[in-house]
Order: C-alpha cells, then sequence, then structure tokens
C-alpha cells in the first residue's frame, strides 16, 4: 500500500520499558507518553525527514507532535504483544505521508504561478575521480526508494525483516527481496570499482 | 555449497547453527568473505549517508519541550473524552470485523469489599507505579465516574465448561464464574451474575440480568449474536467487549476488539475497539468516550481465562486452513517433510495464524516430543500470542537439553523472553551469565547477551558493572546495531 516510505532513527530497543510506558498511556497517564516523547522524538523526527524530505522544520515540529498525540487513540488499537518501536516507526510514516498528501494538492496550485522543481531532488552528480565511499554514496542515493527505505531501516534502524514488513506494509518477501537488490546493486559496484580502478563508470 | 546461505547471513536470518555453520565457512571461503567485508562498508556508509541527510537535522526534545509536550496532551485527553462514536455505517463495520470476543458485565457501584470486586485504587497501584506524581493526575479525566470494574486477578471460574443447546440460564455463585460453549462461542459469567442464553441457528442470545460476562464471539454472517440488559441491547458486529449493568440499572460496554453497536431507548451508537459506551438512565442517551487501561487490563485477563477455561480447543480461525496432521500420519513422514511442515507453521505464525501454528505443532511434538526445532518453534508462537511465561518454560527445558548448541540457545532465548517480555532482571542474569560463559566469544547473539545483560544489571542498580559491559559491546560489536545501541545506552545512562 505504501510505496514511498522513510527510514528510521536509531532507538534503544527495549521493549521491556516501552510495553510498562504503552500500559500506562492506555490509562490516560500522560506522564508516560511524555517519557515516550522524550525518548522516541528522535526517531520520530527522522521518520518524519526521511519520508518527507524538504518538510520545514515548523511543520517537522508540528508533525513530531501529530504523531505522539495520535497516540491516546491509537494505543488503544495496540496490541501490547508486539514490539512498540516499528510500530511507532510506522504511525510517524503514515502521518507523514498524510501530510505530504494534502500539502502536496495545496503545493500544485501553488507551482500553477511559480514553477520550481519541488519534488526533483537532489545530490547533483559528483565529477572526477571517486573514492571508494564516494561511489557507494552516489549508488545508494540512486537506489529506488523503496530498496533504499529497507536498507536504511535494516542497517541504520536495526529493525528486523518482520519488523520492516510491518512498518512498510510489505509481504515479508517484498522486504528480502529489496534488501537483495541493494544489496546486489551496491556489492556489484565495489567489485567494479575493484577490477577498474580508477575508472568512475557508476553504472547501477 | 555453503556459499548460497551468504545472503542470509547478511540479511540476519540464519539461525543459530546454521550461523555457526556459515561463519566457519567465512574462513574458508574468500569470496564471501570478501563480499561480507563489502557489506560491512556499505552499511558504513549508508549509516553516514544517512546522518548527513537526517541526523544532523534532528534534535533530541530538552525537557522543557518535553512538559510543552504533555500540556498539549493533556488538552488533547480533555478533547477525546468527549469523542463520540456515534454513526458509523453499520455495514462497514461489519466488513471490517475479523475477530470477536465480548465481554459483558454488570458492575456494582457499591463499596469495594465484595470478593469479585476490586476497588480502583488498587487496580491503578497495579498499573503505574508513578501514576499517583502530583501534575495534573492525568487520568482523572478519562476516568471520570469511580465505576468499579471487575478485576480478574481474584476471580474464579469453574473448570467445568457447559455446551449449550437451546434456551437454559447460566448463574454464577457468588465465589465463581461459569463458564459455557455455544457452539463456536463462548461465554464466562462473573461470580453474582445472572444470565438467559438462547442458542439457535440463527441468533444466538444473552439476556444479561444481573452481574457481568465475558464473550469470545465468532464471526458470522448469517447468525446474529445480541446481548439484551435492562437498559440497552449490545450487538455485536465481531468483537470482543464487556458489558456491565449495576443494579441500580447502569450499563456500561467497554469493547476490546472490532465493533459493536449500542441500542438504547432512543438512539444507536456503534462502539469501537478502546471505547466505553454507557447508559445511566433511560432518558440520559449513551455516552461513549476511551476506555482506561484499567478498564481494557481487566478484560485482557478474562479473555486469556476464556482461552485457558475451554477443554476443547478455542477455534478463533475456524477451519480455512486446515493444519490437520494426525500423529499416525506424522509418524510416516520423512524429515524432510517435517522441515516442510515447521516451515508452514513459521509461515503461519508470521503471517498472524499463531493459534493455528500452536495447534499444528502440539500435534505434531505428540508424535515427536523430541524435536528441539519444534519446540523453538512453539516458544516462538507463545511469546508472539504474549505468553512469556509459557515460552520461558519450554527455554527452560530446552536449556538443560545435552547439546551444547541447543541448550546455549535456549538459554539466551530464555533471558531474551526475562528481560524483554518478563522484565525480571534477575531472571534474565540467570540465563544469560551460563550463556556468556559457555558459548564462544564469536558466538552469534553474544553481543545482544552482553547488551541485555548490562540492562538487567541497570534495572538491578548496579551501574557501574553495566556500563562496562557496555563499553565492551561498543568495544567488540563497533559499527554493527548492537554497538550503536550499546553506545546509544551508554550515552543515555551517562550524564
Ligand atoms: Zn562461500
Amino acid at each position: 500500500m505504501i510505496k514511498q516510505i522513510s527510514k528510521p532513527p536509531l532507538a534503544i530497543d527495549d521493549s521491556a520499558v516501552d510495553a510498562t510506558l504503552v500500559k500506562r498511556v492506555q490509562g490516560g497517564d500522560v506522564r508516560a507518553l511524555g517519557d515516550l516523547y522524550a525518548r522516541y522524538s528522535v526517531m520520530v523526527q527522522k521518520a518524519v525527514v526521511r519520508t518527507m524530505p524538504r518538510i520545514s522544520d515548523a511543520d517537522r515540529e508540528d508533525l513530531v507532535h501529530d504523531v505522539f498525540l495520535s497516540l491516546l487513540k491509537l494505543v488503544n488499537k495496540f496490541d501490547r504483544a508486539r514490539v512498540f518501536r516499528p510500530w511507532l516507526y510506522g504511525v510517524a510514516i503514515k502521518k507523514t505521508q498524510n501530510f505530504r498528501r494534502k500539502r502536496s494538492v495545496r503545493a500544485l496550485l501553488l507551482r500553477q504561478r511559480a514553477t520550481n522543481s519541488e519534488d526533483n531532488p537532489v545530490h547533483p552528480p559528483a565529477d572526477g575521480q571517486l573514492e571508494n565511499a564516494e561511489i557507494m554514496e552516489k549508488g545508494l542515493s540512486s537506489l529506488p526508494a523503496g530498496q533504499k527505505d529497507v536498507l536504511i531501516l535494516h542497517a541504520v534502524e536495526g529493525f528486523k525483516g518482520e519488523e520492516i514488513a510491518e512498518i512498510l506494509e510489505i509481504e515479508i518477501n517484498t522486504v528480502w527481496s529489496r534488501l537483495h537488490r541493494a544489496r546486489k546493486t551496491m556489492l556489484q559496484l565495489l567489485e567494479n570499482e575493484r577490477e577498474e580502478p580508477g575508472g568512475h563508470e557508476n553504472g547501477v | 555449497m555453503v556459499c548460497k546461505y551468504l545472503y542470509k547471513y547478511l540479511d540476519g536470518r540464519l539461525d543459530w547453527e546454521d550461523r555457526r555453520l556459515f561463519e566457519d565457512h567465512l574462513a574458508h571461503c574468500p569470496a564471501c568473505l570478501q563480499q561480507t567485508s563489502d557489506w560491512q562498508q556499505i552499511l558504513t556508509v549508508a549509516a553516514s549517508l544517512d546522518n548527513k541527510d537526517v541526523g544532523a537535522r534532528v534534535a533530541p526534545p530538552s525537557s522543557l519541550d518535553v512538559q510543552r509536550f504533555e500540556t498539549m496532551a493533556r488538552k488533547r485527553i480533555e478533547h477525546l473524552g468527549r469523542l463520540s462514536f456515534l454513526g458509523r455505517p453499520l455495514a462497514v463495520a461489519i466488513a471490517a470485523a475479523v475477530l470477536l470476543g465480548i465481554a459483558i458485565g454488570v458492575w456494582k457501584n457499591e463499596a469495594p469489599d465484595t470478593p469479585h470486586v476490586a476497588a480502583p485504587a488498587a487496580v491503578s497501584s497495579r498499573v503505574a507505579p508513578h501514576k499517583s506524581d502530583t501534575s495534573g493526575a492525568p487520568s482523572q479525566s478519562l476516568s471520570e465516574a469511580p465505576l468499579v470494574s471487575p478485576s480478574a486477578t481474584d476471580v474464579h471460574f469453574d473448570t467445568k465448561v457447559k455446551e449449550l443447546t437451546g434456551s437454559e440460564t447460566l448463574h454464577a455463585s457468588a465465589h465463581n464464574g461459569q463458564c459455557a460453549h455455544m457452539g463456536p462461542d463462548t461465554l464466562c459469567l462473573f461470580p453474582k451474575s445472572r444470565a438467559e442464553v438462547m442458542v439457535s441457528d440463527k441468533a444466538h442470545v444473552v439476556a444479561l440480568q444481573s452481574g457481568s460476562a465475558v464473550f469470545y464471539v465468532q464471526p458470522n454472517e448469517t447468525r446474529e449474536f445480541r446481548v439484551t440488559t435492562p437498559l440497552g441491547t449490545v450487538v455485536v458486529v465481531g468483537t470482543r467487549f464487556s458489558v456491565t449493568v449495576t443494579p441500580e440499572h447502569m450499563l456500561q460496554v467497554v469493547v476490546k476488539k472490532g465493533t459493536v453497536r449500542v441500542e438504547g431507548d432512543n438512539e444507536a451508537a456503534m462502539v469501537q475497539k478502546g471505547a466505553v459506551a454507557r447508559i445511566v438512565s433511560e432518558k440520559s442517551g449513551i455516552v461513549t468516550r476511551l476506555a482506561t487501561w484499567d478498564e481494557l487490563a481487566a478484560f485482557s485477563v478474562l479473555s486469556k481465562m476464556i482461552e485457558e477455561v475451554p477443554a476443547k480447543p478455542l477455534h478463533l480461525k475456524s477451519a480455512k486452513k486446515p493444519v490437520v496432521h494426525d500423529a499416525h500420519q506424522l509418524q510416516d513422514t520423512a524429515q524432510a517433510q517435517s522441515l516442510k511442515m515447521l516451515d508452514t507453521w513459521r509461515k503461519e505464525m508470521i503471517a498472524g495464524d499463531v493459534d493455528g501454528a500452536i495447534e499444528g505443532l502440539l500435534r505434531y511434538l505428540q508424535a515427536h516430543p523430541n524435536d528441539v526445532d519444534a519446540r523453538f518453534l512453539l516458544a516462538t508462537c507463545h511469546k508472539r500470542k504474549g505468553h512469556p511465561k509459557e515460552a520461558l518454560a519450554l527455554y527452560q527445558q530446552l536449556a538443560q537439553h545435552q547439546t551444547l548448541s541447543v541448550a546455549n540457545r535456549a538459554a539466551y532465548l530464555a533471558g531474551d523472553v526475562c528481560i524483554k517480555q518478563l522484565s525480571n532482571p534477575q531472571c534474565a542474569l540467570q540465563y544469560f551469565t551460563p550463556f556468556l560463559d559457555h558459548s564462544g566469544r564469536d558466538a552469534p547473539q553474544r553481543g545482544e547477551a552482553l547488551y541485555y545483560k548490562a540492562e538487567a544489571l541497570l534495572q538491578l542498580g548496579q551501574k557501574k558493572e553495566a556500563t562496562q559491559i557496555l563499553e565492551s559491546v561498543v568495544h567488540t560489536f563497533g559499527r554493527t546495531g548492537i554497538g550503536q545501541r550499546a553506545r546509544n545506552r551508554l550515552r543515555e545512562i551517562q550524564p
């Protein structure tokens, strides 16, 4: 259902503490919600930024508040046998996507007047001799969004395959196949580099 | 040959023994080793790239931020308290319904000394240790009236489960609750409760005259399930809920799962999961609000009770996926086939049909009591179901296994359950310590075991030792996920 997702942040996977906090939020305990906010604000901020890189700082702040406030209601749907962190990440993505949808309708209207290339990113191609790391950076930024999302969730946020499937609302097999494709591309890139050192064919 | 496991290894989804085998293989296979180290490099670059693009733009909240947020949250709670779930189209709710169970009860507004009723104070002390902190008593706004809910902890249910057909009157004594099956549906009456039950092909109707009851109801499009009370009727749309009727004729419905329709004299309301509906008097109309944790907690214990009580298994998933493997059938199957079945159950479990997987595994284990993999899988299922104690019991047995690798793996998983699900640091240490003693330096999961051992020590107040362990994790596991987590944790505990 969700095609373009974001990538998650680092947080402490401390599910026992989370479970207690969630339980208290379900009882309407604001302080527990405050604790969750303190604990996962960074992760949620990252989820928001990854989902919508061009969001303004003010919008991001509002959205993060909104994610945590929505927990007051959503938390009753949360099955406490599950792990909280990936679930919250998924909530943050969904909220951001809704926000982006609403926003893009307005942006469309605005753009008819001022044509700016809002949605076309980023990363200008680097010239010259590329170091390994630069080659990889370039390769990473040219991965399809779906693959990159899975890669970041796996590598940076340390989510398990099943958790990623849940977050992105995709099949577990899709998680693995995206990860594998990303891996193949990237490994191939390094391999090529080894074969023709100095070459800057960044074939993807 | 083993090379084909490379990606699974990098994914982190080889199981214990296979990982070990593969790591042995790495020592002899330059190709796999090269790719493994390339991959590590890629992960490092991915992390630093992400940090550049994303990490640099975010910041942890200050304590002022948190306070500001809490103020916003209080306002939101007041607003939610007035939320109503009226006017949802019934058809939509029916289509969305999957699994149902209902709890119906009559709650007494009397002094909390009745044996089956717990005082609110007792309930909340069970829930939130520092809830009694000053600062605005936030939960008050959600749970307006001090209505006393049935506390499941001290209630006993008769283990005999009646099978109801036709019309019958159920009467639960002052001390024991009473459970009954109505075909695929199950109901449990609280002590001092009374209901008339009518079972037919077209409808299951429970007239709750007094007291409380919990129901699990199978979704059924052709058969209606309805609970009538003196003040109103509750129609099951596909749900797990509780209904309470007080002697003063107050009706309260708590919905744990799905949606129910509450019909009063002049109006009806769709009540969704996580919500409570009340009818205080004939004239008052239906008031809905969010359920408090106490209310849901009482329910969840009840639900568990229902799952445990029946002599026959509850077929929550009906017969769509036949998981029926007879014992004698299994005896002549080859090992390959049993592996295939284990895989099937694993998939079922991942797909969410944990009950189906458990059922299949239990049958299978009757024929193959020594199958270690099946036991591990069964334990995983129990964890999924939120039954950590059952899982722990299985791991405890497996930790005695004569094969060291099996025993080690079980010890690790036992520790994992203790710390993550049971929040019991002593128990965690009891398993992680021998695991760390008996597994090699390069054993998989060693980093995790160290990390959670440190976590357990922290919870026991042994900060110094915990810090040392975390530092060693950072040192040894560096840029891997667990190394990062240890680094973050250190940052958290050090001012
Ligand atoms: Zn190899």
